[in-house]
C-alpha cells in the first residue's frame, strides 16, 4: 500500500482534479511548508469535526496521569502521544451522568441515555447525535454533508433528529470510491437522470404510504411519520447530489488496497480509515466525520492471543491486561499518526489539525466492570487552548455533554445546550 | 395506611390521552404488604417504584414493568426469600387478577394496532423479491446496510428502521435489477464442453510445468488446481444466471478414496491461488464418474475447479524433478479429467433458458429486442447495415439492445397494468394503476424513449411502499396479506402465482388449504432460504467468519473444516424439518452429517469424501445435537479462547429461551478481581462472589461449563492448548500435528438449581428431561421469525398450547411449523 505521508500535496494532485472540483481558496497544500508557515495565523476558514469512537474503553491506570495541566507526568499510554503534548487535552472525571453499561454506546454522542427516553412505539429511539447536529449546521457547503464510516458497532452511534439510526459504511474502499473516483461521462449522465427520477420516486412513495397508513393503527401511523423524516432527508441528499454531479471529484495521490482489509488487520484498517478521513477533509469533500474503530475480535498483532472483548474483560488479570494494552497501544499509535498527518496538512495559512476538532472517545471507561464513569475523553486540534490534562472530580463527574456544548461553540455554532448538558465546559 | 396513587391524571408528556386502569382494593393491599417495603417511592430498589408506577397498560413500557412483576411473582423470585411471603391462595389471586388485566390489555392492543407493527422488507427479502419477480439472479442485498437484529431476528419490525440511506439504496438496487433483466446484446445460451485434450491445449506450458500430462484421453493433474496457474476453467458465461457445471473425472492413486473436487467462482476481483469453494463433489476413485453442480455465475465470470487435497505445485514439481519421475511412474494422488461442461442459464425447472430470457419477458412480454439505433423515431432500415449478430462487444455497448414497441403508449400501459399486481402481491385499485400509467404517458409525451420511460416507471414500482412494506391491516389477515406472510416466512421471498390464486379464491385460511400450501412451500427448493436464514439467525451461524482461529494454537484448522461445519448444521436442520423429526434432536441425536474432514476433526470413524453424509454416531462420541456441532462451538468462541460465560449465555438464549436478567441498576458496580485464579472455574467462582455479577452468572455460567470440553474450533479436548513453547507437546489424534499442552480441562458443573452434571452428555440429559422448555423456546423463535414480532403477554397461552400439542405429536419440527402457521398470531396482523 502506498501511503503518502508527505504533506505538501503534489501539484499534479490538484491539476488532475479539474477546474471546478475544489473549493481551493483555503487549501494551501501546494505551498512548501516553510512558506505557508510564514503566513499569519488564520482567524477564519472552515471548521471541521471528527468524532472517533471506540467501544471498549481505555485501561484507566495506563491512561490517566495524576497531575493536571500541561506538565502532567507521562503515563504508559500518554507517552505514545508525547510528541503532541500541548496540542490535545485529556479529560479526567468526565462522563455521561447516569450511564451504567454496554448500552451506553448509542448515547455516546447524543448525550441522552436512550433507555430513559425510549418511546414505546420506537424501540430504538434516541435523539440527535453530535455529528448529525453539527452536519445540519455546517455541512451545507461540501459534496457530502457528513460521513459515518468505520467498523460496524453493536448499537448505532449516529442518530438523526427524529431518532433514526444512520448506518455505518464499513468498507474503506467503497468510501474512497465515493469520495474520489469519478464515473464515466455516461455514468455521470445516468447519475443525473437517476437523481431526477429519485425525487419523483420519493414523491410517489410518500403519497402511497400516506394512503397505506390511513388503514393502520395509531402506533403504525407514528412509525410511518418517523419514516417521512428520513424521506425528507433523502430528498435533501438528492438535491445536494444533483448540485454536485457536474463537478469532478477531487483526485488524490493515494492507493487503496483492492480488497478491504479484514477486521483483524487492525493497523492496516485504522491507517486506511484515518487516511481517508484526512483526505476527505483535505479535499473539503466533507466537514463532519464519525469514525468508529475497534473490533471485539482478535487483531492480528504479533503476540496477541485473545480477542479485544475478552482482554477488556480482564478481571484484573495481569496477563489479560497486558494483552489489552497491546491492542490499545496499537490504536493509540494509529491515533498519534493521524494527528501527525493532520498537522502536516496545510489549509490556507493554518493546518487541517488546527481547523479540525478531533474527539477520541469511548462509551465505556472500564469494560471489565462495565462502568461508564471517568470516560477516556481526548480532544485534539481545533484551535482550542489545550491544557494537557484537565482533572475533574473522579467521584462526581462533569457531564460530557458540557464538553459537547464547548465543541459546538468552537465550531461556530451558537448553542447553549446539547444532550444532557448543564452548562458549558470552559477548560479549553 | 398509605394512599395509593395508582390512578393519576395523564401527563401532558404522553402522546395520546391514556386512561389508567382501576386497581381493585385486594390487589392494592397485596402490593402494599409484599412489595412496597423495597419498591416504594423512598426505596425504589432495582429502580422500580411501584408506588408511583401507574397501572397504565396501554403504555408499552409501563406494561412491560407489570409483566416483569407478574413473572417475578410467578417464578417465585419475588418477594425475596427473606421477606414476608404471601399465603399461596393470596398470591394466586393476585396473579390471576394481574394476569387477566395484562392479557386483556395485550389483546386490546393487538386488536387495535395489530401485534406486528408495520414493517419493511429485510435486505434479504428485498433481494429475493426482485429476483423472483424478474427471474434474475442478481445480488442486491449488499446495496443495503445490515439490518438490526431485534429479539434475535432481522425480520422483527422494531429493528427495521428506515434511514435516509435506505431510500437511495432501494432505487440503486431496483435500477441494477432492471438493467440485469434486459440483455445488452444478443447471446446464445451457453452449452459447451472441453475434453482432456482441449483442457491441456488451453494452457500447455503452465500445465506441463506444474505436473500435468495426458493419459489416454484424460487430462491428469498432480498439483492442486489453482487459478491462475493450474486452473481448469469453464467458459465465461454470457449472462448472470444459474448454470450447471458437469465434470467427468476419476481419482488416481487415492487409496480407493473418492477425490474431493471443489467448484469455485472466478470473479473479476479474485485473488490468485485460492478462490472460495462454493460446492464440493466427490469424484470416484479408479473409475470415471460424472458429477455436476448448479451455480449462480455472474455475466463474464466463470467456474474454476479446485483440488484442495492435491499438494502445492511447487512441492509436486520439486519432487518430480528431483526424482526424475516420468508420468507413467507417478503413483501419488492425482486427478484425471475427461470432460468439463457447462450449460445455462437455466430456468427454475432446471431446463435451458431460451433467448430472450425470462427476465425480459417478465417486464416486456413478447416485445422484440432491437439495437437502440433502430428504435429511434423515423428510423428506416439501412440495407447495408451490419447484421447485428456480427458486432463485437464494444459495438454492442455503444448501441445496446432495447425493447422495441411499435406503439409505445399502448404497450407501456398494458405492461404496467400487467406488472403492478405481481409486484404489489395483490390486485391494484384502478386509481393507483392509473397513477403509474399517467407517469409513463407523461414521460413518453415528454420525448423519453420507450425503454428509458419503462425502466424509470418500473423502478418506481419496485421502490413503492407496496413492494417495500408488508401491507397488513389490524385484525385477521385477508388472503393476499396471508399469502404474503406465508411466502416471506417459508421462502424468505414473495408469494408465487399459486399462492396468490388461493388469495384470490379466498380459501387460503381454510385449514386444509393452508396445510397443503405449507407443505408445497416447504417442499420447494426456495424453502432452503428459510432453512438457511432461520438456522443462521437462531444459532448465530452468521458469525462463522467473525473470528479466525489462532493458527499457532489451532494449526489443524482450515477453510474446508469451517465450510463442512456450517454444512453439517444446515443439513442437520434440513433433515429434522424434512423428516418431521423431534426438535429434541437439536439437543441430542444419535446421528449427524459428516464428511471425511469433519469425521477426522471429531475423531470419529472414517467417512469417505467431502460430500456430507448422514452417519450414526457411536455411543461414546460426545456428539449429536447442535450444541456439539463445530459450527456452534466456533461461533461461541473467539478464535483463541472459549468462555463459559459466552457459551452459557448462548445456550440460555438460543436453546432454553432465557434472557439472563441485566444487573440491577442500583447495585454498585464492583470490578471483578480474578487475580490468583488459575483455572476458568476458579476465575468464574471469584467473579460470582460479587452479588452484582452473580445475579446473571449463576444462570449463565453452568451451561457454558458443559461445553468446556470443546475447543474454539469444536474439537474435543481434555486439556487447554497454550502458546507457551516450553509446554509439553501432544500429538493430535488422526494427525501428525502436535500442540502444546496447558492445564487440564475439568469436566462437569452444577446447574443454577443445584443439579450436577459430570460432562456434556449428562448436561444434555438434564436438558432433555425438560422437553417443554426446548419446545417452548423453538415455538417462540419460530413465531418471532414468522410474524416479525416477539411473543406478547396475550400470546402466552397460545404458545403453551403449541407446546402441548407438539408433545402429543412427538415434538415434530415440521408439525410445529404447521402449528405456528395455523395459530392466531400468524393469521392476524
Amino acid at each position: 500500500m502506498n501511503i503518502s505521508l508527505r504533506s505538501p500535496i503534489e501539484r499534479r494532485t490538484f491539476l488532475r482534479a479539474g477546474a471546478i472540483s475544489l473549493a481551493l481558496p483555503f487549501l494551501n497544500g501546494m505551498l512548501p511548508r516553510s512558506l505557508s508557515a510564514a503566513q499569519p495565523k488564520p482567524v477564519s476558514g472552515p471548521k471541521r469535526l471528527i468524532l472517533v469512537a471506540r467501544n471498549l474503553g481505555l485501561h484507566a491506570p495506563f491512561l490517566f496521569p495524576e497531575t493536571p495541566g500541561l506538565a502532567y507526568e507521562n503515563t504508559r499510554y500518554l507517552s505514545l502521544l508525547d510528541e503532541h503534548r500541548g496540542s490535545f487535552t485529556l479529560f479526567s472525571g468526565v462522563s455521561h451522568i447516569g450511564y451504567n453499561d454496554h448500552k451506553s454506546e448509542p448515547g455516546l454522542f447524543t448525550g441522552v441515555r436512550w433507555d430513559k427516553i425510549k418511546d414505546p412505539t420506537r424501540e430504538h429511539h434516541n435523539s440527535i447525535s453530535l455529528d448529525q447536529y453539527v452536519a445540519e449546521q455546517i455541512g451545507g457547503a461540501t459534496r457530502y454533508r457528513n460521513l459515518v464510516i468505520g467498523n460496524p458497532v453493536q448499537w448505532h452511534l449516529s442518530w438523526t433528529a427524529s431518532g433514526v439510526p444512520v448506518p455505518t459504511e464499513k468498507r474503506p474502499t467503497e468510501t474512497f470510491k465515493q469520495l474520489f473516483i469519478d464515473g464515466s461521462p455516461t455514468e455521470v449522465a445516468q447519475e443525473i437522470q437517476r437523481l431526477h427520477e429519485g425525487k419523483s420516486i420519493l414523491d410517489g412513495f410518500v403519497q402511497e404510504s400516506k394512503a397505506m397508513a390511513a388503514r393502520l393503527g395509531a402506533e403504525d401511523k407514528s412509525r410511518i411519520d418517523l419514516m417521512f423524516t428520513s424521506i425528507r432527508e433523502a430528498e435533501q441528499n438528492l438535491h445536494r447530489a444533483e448540485s454536485w454531479t457536474n463537478s469532478a471529484k477531487p483526485k488524490v495521490e493515494y492507493t487503496v488496497p483492492a480488497k478491504d482489509p479484514d477486521f483483524a488487520a487492525i493497523n492496516e484498517r485504522e491507517t486506511l480509515w484515518y487516511d481517508i478521513a484526512r483526505l476527505a477533509f483535505q479535499t473539503d469533500s466533507t466537514r463532519v466525520i464519525l469514525l468508529t474503530l475497534g473490533d471485539a475480535g482478535r487483531a492480528n498483532l504479533e503476540g496477541l492471543s485473545m480477542g479485544h472483548h475478552d482482554a477488556s474483560h480482564h478481571g484484573k488479570d495481569e496477563k489479560k491486561i497486558d494483552q489489552l494494552a497491546m491492542i490499545e497501544e496499537a490504536e493509540l499509535r494509529q491515533f498519534s499518526r493521524f494527528l501527525t498527518t493532520m498537522k502536516q496538512a496545510q489549509e490556507g495559512s493554518s493546518t487541517l489539525f488546527d481547523q479540525t476538532t478531533i474527539l477520541n472517545a469511548s462509551n465505556l471507561s472500564n469494560a471489565s466492570a462495565h462502568t461508564c464513569q471517568n470516560l477516556p475523553i481526548l480532544v485534539a486540534g481545533g484551535g482550542y487552548k489545550h491544557q494537557g490534562h484537565v482533572l475533574h472530580d473522579r467521584q462526581n463527574n462533569q457531564p460530557l455533554s458540557n464538553l459537547y456544548v464547548r465543541m459546538l461553540q468552537q465550531l461556530g455554532i451558537e448553542s447553549q445546550t446539547f444532550g444532557a448538558s448543564t452548562g458549558v465546559m470552559t477548560d479549553i | 395506611m398509605r394512599l395509593f396513587p395508582l390512578v393519576v391524571a395523564s401527563l401532558a408528556l404522553q402522546a395520546s390521552p391514556l386512561t389508567a386502569r382501576e386497581v381493585p382494593k385486594d390487589a392494592r393491599v397485596f402490593l402494599e404488604n409484599y412489595c412496597f417495603d423495597c419498591h416504594d417511592k423512598a426505596t425504589h430498589k432495582a429502580g422500580l417504584n411501584l408506588e408511583s408506577l401507574r397501572f397504565d397498560l396501554d403504555h408499552k413500557k409501563t406494561e412491560s414493568f407489570w409483566v416483569s412483576c407478574f413473572d417475578k411473582l410467578d417464578h417465585g423470585q419475588m418477594p425475596p426469600k427473606k421477606a414476608d411471603q404471601p399465603a399461596p391462595p393470596e398470591s394466586a389471586k393476585f396473579r390471576s387478577w394481574l394476569g387477566k388485566e395484562l392479557t386483556a390489555a395485550s389483546l386490546e392492543r393487538q386488536a387495535k394496532q395489530g401485534r406486528t407493527p408495520v414493517r419493511r422488507l429485510t435486505r434479504f427479502e428485498y433481494e429475493n423479491t426482485l429476483r423472483d419477480l424478474l427471474h434474475i439472479e442478481t445480488e442486491l442485498k449488499d446495496f443495503f446496510p445490515e439490518d438490526t437484529l431485534s429479539d434475535g431476528f432481522d425480520k422483527v419490525a422494531e429493528g427495521l428502521s428506515f434511514s435516509p440511506v435506505h431510500f437511495a439504496r432501494y432505487q440503486e438496487a431496483a435500477d441494477k435489477a432492471l438493467r440485469d433483466a434486459v440483455p445488452e446484446k444478443p447471446y446464445a445460451p451457453l452449452k459447451a464442453s472441453m475434453d482432456g485434450k482441449q483442457i491441456m491445449k488451453a494452457n500447455p506450458d503452465t500445465f506441463s510445468k506444474f505436473g500435468s500430462w495426458m493419459k489416454d484421453d484424460a487430462f491428469v493433474l498432480t498439483s492442486n488446481l489453482f487459478f491462475p496457474y493450474t486452473a481448469v476453467k469453464t467458459q465465461k458465461v454470457p449472462r448472470t444466471g444459474r448454470y450447471r457445471v458437469t465434470v467427468t473425472a476419476c481419482g488416481l492413486y487415492t487409496d480407493s478414496r473418492p477425490f474431493p473436487l471443489g467448484f469455485s467462482l472466478l470473479r473479476a476481483n479474485s485473488l490468485p491461488d485460492a478462490p472460495e469453494v462454493v460446492a464440493w463433489r466427490d469424484v470416484p476413485a479408479d473409475e470415471f464418474g460424472t458429477v455436476s453442480v448448479e451455480l449462480t455465475i455472474v455475466a463474464g465470470e466463470q467456474c474454476v475447479l479446485t483440488g484442495w487435497t492435491l499438494p502445492h505445485r511447487d512441492v509436486v514439481t520439486g519432487k518430480q524433478k528431483k526424482l526424475k519421475i516420468t508420468p507413467d511412474q507417478w503413483t501419488e494422488p492425482s486427478l484425471a479429467i475427461r470432460e468439463i461442461a457447462i450449460e445455462g442459464p437455466l430456468t427454475d425447472s432446471g431446463g435451458p433458458e431460451t433467448y430472450p430470457p425470462d427476465s425480459f419477458k417478465q417486464i416486456y412480454g413478447d416485445l422484440a429486442l432491437r439495437p437502440i439505433s433502430e428504435t429511434q423515431p423515423g428510423f428506416s432500415p439501412d440495407p447495408k447495415a451490419k447484421p447485428p449478430a456480427k458486432r463485437n462487444d464494444a459495438e454492442w455497448a455503444a448501441d445496446p439492445l432495447v425493447p422495441f414497441a411499435p406503439d409505445p403508449n399502448v404497450a407501456a400501459e398494458k405492461l404496467v397494468r400487467q406488472f403492478l399486481p405481481k409486484a404489489f402481491r395483490r390486485p391494484v385499485p384502478e386509481e393507483l394503476q392509473n397513477s403509474y400509467v399517467d407517469r409513463i404517458r407523461a414521460s413518453l409525451t415528454a420525448g423519453t424513449p420507450f425503454h428509458a420511460a419503462m425502466r424509470s416507471v418500473f423502478k418506481t414500482i419496485l421502490c413503492s411502499p407496496h413492494v417495500v412494506f408488508l401491507d397488513e391491516q389490524p385484525g385477521k389477515l385477508e388472503g393476499y396479506a396471508l399469502a404474503t406472510r406465508l411466502a416471506y416466512f417459508l421462502w424468505n421471498g414473495p408469494p408465487d402465482e399459486a399462492l396468490l390464486a388461493h388469495a384470490a379464491q379466498g380459501d387460503l385460511a381454510k385449514a386444509e388449504v393452508l396445510n397443503a400450501e405449507v407443505e408445497r412451500l416447504l417442499n420447494h427448493p426456495k424453502a432452503a432460504r428459510f432453512e438457511r436464514s432461520f438456522t443462521a439467525q437462531w444459532l448465530d451461524l452468521n458469525k462463522i467468519n467473525a473470528t479466525a482461529p489462532d493458527s499457532s494454537l489451532y494449526p489443524e484448522f482450515d477453510r474446508i473444516l469451517q465450510d463442512s461445519a456450517l454444512a453439517e448444521t444446515e443439513h442437520f436442520f434440513h433433515e429434522i424439518l424434512a423428516k418431521n423429526a423431534s426438535l429434541l434432536e437439536f439437543v441430542h441425536s444419535d446421528w449427524t452429517f459428516l464428511n471425511e474432514r469433519l469425521a477426522r476433526h471429531y475423531n470419529l470413524p472414517d467417512v469417505r469424501g467431502f460430500e456430507l453424509q448422514r452417519v450414526s454416531l457411536p455411543v461414546d462420541s460426545h456428539r449429536g445435537g447442535v450444541l456439539t456441532h463445530a459450527s456452534v462451538l466456533k461461533v461461541t468462541a473467539d478464535g483463541a479462547k472459549t468462555s463459559p460465560i459466552l457459551r452459557g449465555k448462548w445456550i440460555c438464549e438460543r436453546i432454553l429461551g432465557i434472557t439472563p436478567p441485566a444487573p440491577p441498576e442500583d447495585v454498585k458496580k464492583i470490578e471483578p478481581d480474578i487475580r490468583g485464579a488459575n483455572t476458568i472455574r476458579v476465575q468464574l467462582d471469584k467473579h460470582r462472589s460479587s452479588p452484582a455479577c452473580a445475579s446473571c452468572h449463576v444462570i449463565m455460567d453452568p451451561p457454558g461449563f458443559a461445553l468446556e470440553t470443546f475447543d474454539v474450533i469444536g474439537g474435543w479436548r481434555t486439556f487447554y492448548r497454550t502458546p507457551d513453547s516450553k509446554a509439553p507437546k501432544v500429538q493430535l489424534p488422526q494427525s501428525k500435528i502436535t500442540v502444546s499442552k496447558g492445564l487440564d480441562v475439568e469436566e462437569g458443573y452444577d446447574t443454577a438449581d443445584g443439579r450436577h452434571f459430570g460432562n456434556v452428555d449428562e448436561y444434555k440429559k438434564l436438558l432433555l428431561s425438560e422437553p417443554d422448555v426446548l419446545a417452548r423456546n423453538l415455538a417462540t423463535k419460530l413465531i418471532t421469525y414468522a410474524t416479525g414480532a416477539p411473543v406478547q403477554f396475550a400470546d402466552r397461552p397460545l404458545v403453551e398450547q403449541i407446546v402441548k400439542d407438539s408433545r402429543t405429536h412427538g415434538f415434530g419440527l415440521r408439525t410445529m411449523v404447521h402449528q405456528v402457521v395455523e395459530s392466531r398470531v400468524f393469521l392476524e396482523k
